[in-house]
């Protein structure tokens, strides 16, 4: 139910109109990040109050026009012809680039046809100081509501909105000019019999989308298509023609309201193209800014990633002072606070990915790279649109998985998501550097380091595994819904960099809510996991291990060491390890690697410190050490090393493909809004992962 | 001359033209919709690097579309 003293108010608009920039200036850092309810489109909205009255402001996916292409474009029509749907709006600011009046005013005709109240923003005036306010007068015939010039850099009219806003008269009803084909007013008249609503372009609509508008209950549906049958209604051929009957009635306002502006940046921006988008030099540019985006990634987020980490080790150090030695105690350090930190020692890449790649963003460069790769891609199933996910997948497939948003098409969306994972993102990379030196030794081929190509060959293969289960599942996944490319190249801009903070602290902020509730509980019990075991098997191994240490008169630090691993054998996670090994064991793997395959579903990382801690060396994390003393170990029973080559290569394999990641899951989960497709995944990595070191060692051992 | 109607990829690069109309189909609304309508003026730009995208410049700004939907623009 709808607050009644709460007024809804919609932010509708093309793409790039501007809107966001405007929901911003609404509602400030007031803002709320949800999904519209039972769809996986991102809802924004924010409560203000104006002059003592409230107003719920949401921001609306940019729409092209009340006939949609896309699953964001649906939610739009489903809202705006469904009277009870929570975000009905009572007041629709209908945002528009004076630029492109032509195209936008489209979407609003149909919006006024529906007879919602509309204020109507000609917004981006301040690139045209040659604008007259008295030139726009001409729309007021189509558009009967205030029409307010606008521009969301300089603020201009924004107080005037404000007080439009504070004065607006929910009875008050606009004035109805209908521009389109009535059809047969029968066939509408017989529409709104089933309907019971009288508005004429209502009722257009639904004859239109009847089969899936959520307004329309199973008990109306056979009515309409009757209706629809028996009048020989074409869909889409009245689409276009109420297309054009709308064109031809604002091109001539249009083209006199913006007949004084210029646009003096498009040839700039054709000349950027020629070298951007040309055919050699564009994907040269492309893959050097790649480059030059993981240098950075790596390199700066460094820093900031060990004062994370530094900070939730001394955060432990801290509450284990403080507290009383308990089981508690031990859950908070040993559980939530290294759990927490393993996430939040995400953020500073999450944040500066997202940073980078929202003002490629709103420069619009990404859009170029969506046409330069969209007939690639396409052969794979995915969406040119999917490289701004598989480029951010080699840092972190989170934010990866966030960006495929913008990928309309479902089943493209999908895929990508699914695949994204398999490109190896920075968390593969301390596994890889622990285990490189023992399948390739150090060393040089035709000048090049040859672990160093080994570690390109291990990206390599993630790629082609990314391409190939896309192709795969290009022809599995059954799902409807046409795949367009159509895209707009908007001129190049100057980025405006509170928009940009703005993304990427909500990413950031949703990244750690989101993802964190679920990390917090898997670590829990994978801290109860390691730390307690079946009877007083765990004291029991203690015991023998203090007097193993007393018999060959260890030093502290060996006898600590020699008791971790001793109890870590005999916990639950030990006994899982010995449980599964039977199933590893063809892969070469014992039950500590065992052990740290299940520690290391949580988070990749994880392996190095598994591993520390079960060969006893302290999980200081070192790495030169741990792989010292994975070296020394030897096959149970033989003379010959642990790691060899077969193992090793094994378990590497094993690392590329396998889905080491509850957040990953979590957030599939999130955007797939069900568990259905994380569990999918999940199973398919797996029984990639295994297969393929299943087969590198039977073939190398 | 023209007997067969023309569209966007009969056009060399750099070369303009007027657009006719869009044909009816699926494409048809959201083209539209992006600026493709009748009188307009269209300009290949160029073809994309990989595949069968092409950018395009109507009047004063850029979309880019794929062969299938480009072949839908009929042209003068």
């Amino acid at each position: 139910m709808k607050e009644s003293n709460k007024i809804n108010v919609a932010l509708i608009g093309n793409p790039n109109s501007g809107k966001s920039s405007l929901f911003n200036l609404l509602t400030g850092m007031r803002q709320h990040v949800s999904n519209f309810p039972g769809v996986t489109v991102e809802k924004k909205s924010g409560v203000i109050d104006i002059n003592g009255r409230k107003f719920e402001i949401t921001d609306f996916p940019g729409t092209y026009s009340m006939f949609p292409n896309s699953s964001d474009e649906r939610i739009v029509v489903n809202i705006l012809t469904n009277p009870s749907h929570p975000q009905y709006p009572d007041l629709i600011i209908y945002v528009a680039d004076i630029h492109n009046l032509e195209r936008h005013l489209l979407l609003a005709s149909q919006i006024n046809d529906l007879g919602f109240d509309m204020i109507l923003l000609l917004n981006m005036v301040d690139l045209t100081p040659d604008f007259k306010s008295s030139d726009f007068l001409s729309l007021k015939k189509i558009f009967p509501g205030t029409i307010l010039p606008f521009s969301t850099k300089t603020h201009l009219n924004l107080n005037t909105l404000k007080e439009e806003m504070a004065n607006f008269d929910r009875d008050q009803n606009s004035q109805l000019n209908f521009i389109f084909d009535k059809l047969d007013t029968k066939v509408l008249g017989q529409v709104s019999k089933v309907t019971n609503v009288s508005n004429q372009y209502f009722n257009k609509l639904i004859l239109h989308h009847y089969a899936w508008l959520e307004f329309v209950t199973p008990g109306m549906n056979p009515k309409i298509e009757d209706i629809a049958k028996s009048r020989q209604f074409e869909n889409i051929k009245e689409q276009v023609s109420e297309t054009m009957l709308r064109y031809d009635a604002i091109s001539p306002l249009a083209s006199k309201t913006s007949k004084n502006l210029k646009i003096g940046d498009e040839s700039f921006t054709e000349k950027i193209d020629n070298i951007v988008t040309n055919r050699i030099f564009g994907p040269i540019l492309f893959f050097a800014l790649m480059f030059g985006i993981f240098q950075i990634l790596y390199s700066w987020a460094t820093l900031p990633m060990e004062w994370i980490e530094s900070l939730f080790n001394s955060l432990s150090t801290l509450v284990s002072d403080q507290m009383p030695k308990s089981w508690f105690t031990d859950l908070i350090v040993e559980g939530i606070i290294p759990g927490l930190g393993g996430i939040a020692v995400f953020v500073p890449q999450i944040a500066l990915l997202f940073l980078i790649i929202s003002t490629l963003e709103e420069i619009g460069y990404m859009s170029r790279a969506v046409y330069m790769f969209d007939g690639l891609l396409r052969k794979f199933g995915l969406n040119g649109r999917s490289i701004v996910a598989l480029v951010s997948s080699g840092a972190c497939a989170i934010p990866a998985i966030m960006s495929t948003r913008t990928i309309t098409n479902w089943k493209e969306r999908l895929i990508t998501i699914l695949v994204t994972p398999l490109i190896s993102c920075s968390a593969r990379l301390p596994v890889y550097i622990v285990l490189i030196g023992f399948v390739v030794p150090a060393g040089t081929v035709y000048g090049f380091n040859k672990q160093g190509l080994a570690f390109m060959v291990l990206y390599l293969i993630g790629i082609i595994a990314a391409l190939s289960v896309a192709l795969i599942l290009k022809y599995v996944i059954k799902s409807g819904g046409d795949s367009f490319l159509m895209i707009e190249l908007p001129n190049y801009k100057k980025p405006i960099f509170k928009n940009i903070l703005l993304v990427v602290k909500e990413k950031v902020q949703s990244f750690i809510v989101e993802a964190g509730k679920i990390i917090f509980f898997i670590s829990i019990i994978l801290w109860f996991l390691s730390s307690y075991g079946p009877g007083n098997e765990m004291a029991t191994a203690e015991q023998e291990a203090k007097t193993v240490a007393l018999e060959q008169q260890l030093d502290a630090k060996s006898t600590n060491n020699l008791i971790a691993s001793a109890k870590i054998e005999s916990s639950y996670a030990g006994h899982l390890g010995k449980w599964i090994e039977p199933a590893i064991r063809p892969l070469g793997f014992d039950w500590k690697i065992g052990i740290a395959l299940i520690t290391s579903f949580a988070a990749r990382e994880v392996f190095v410190g598994t591993m520390a801690t079960i060969y006893s060396i302290g999980s200081d994390n070192d790495e030169l050490n741990v792989r010292q003393i994975m070296a020394q170990q030897l096959k149970p029973g033989t003379n010959r090393p642990m790691y060899d080559r077969a193992t090793s290569m094994s378990l590497l394999i094993f690392y590329v493909f396998a889905m080491q990641c509850m957040s990953t899951l979590a957030v599939v989960k999130r955007e797939t809004f069900s568990w259905k497709w994380p569990i999918i995944q999940f199973t398919f990595m797996s029984l990639l992962a295994y297969l393929s070191s299943l087969a590198i060692y039977q073939i190398f051992s | 001359m023209q007997a067969k109607k023309r569209n966007v990829l009969d056009l060399a690069r750099g070369e303009s033209s007027k657009i006719k109309h869009v044909e009816v189909g699926t494409c048809a609304c959201k083209l539209m919709t992006l600026g493709l309508l009748p009188k307009s003026t269209v300009k290949m730009i160029r073809k994309s690097p990989l595949g069968d995208a092409y950018l395009l410049k109507i009047n004063d700004h850029f979309i880019a579309v794929r062969a299938d939907e480009a072949i839908t623009i009929i042209i003068d």
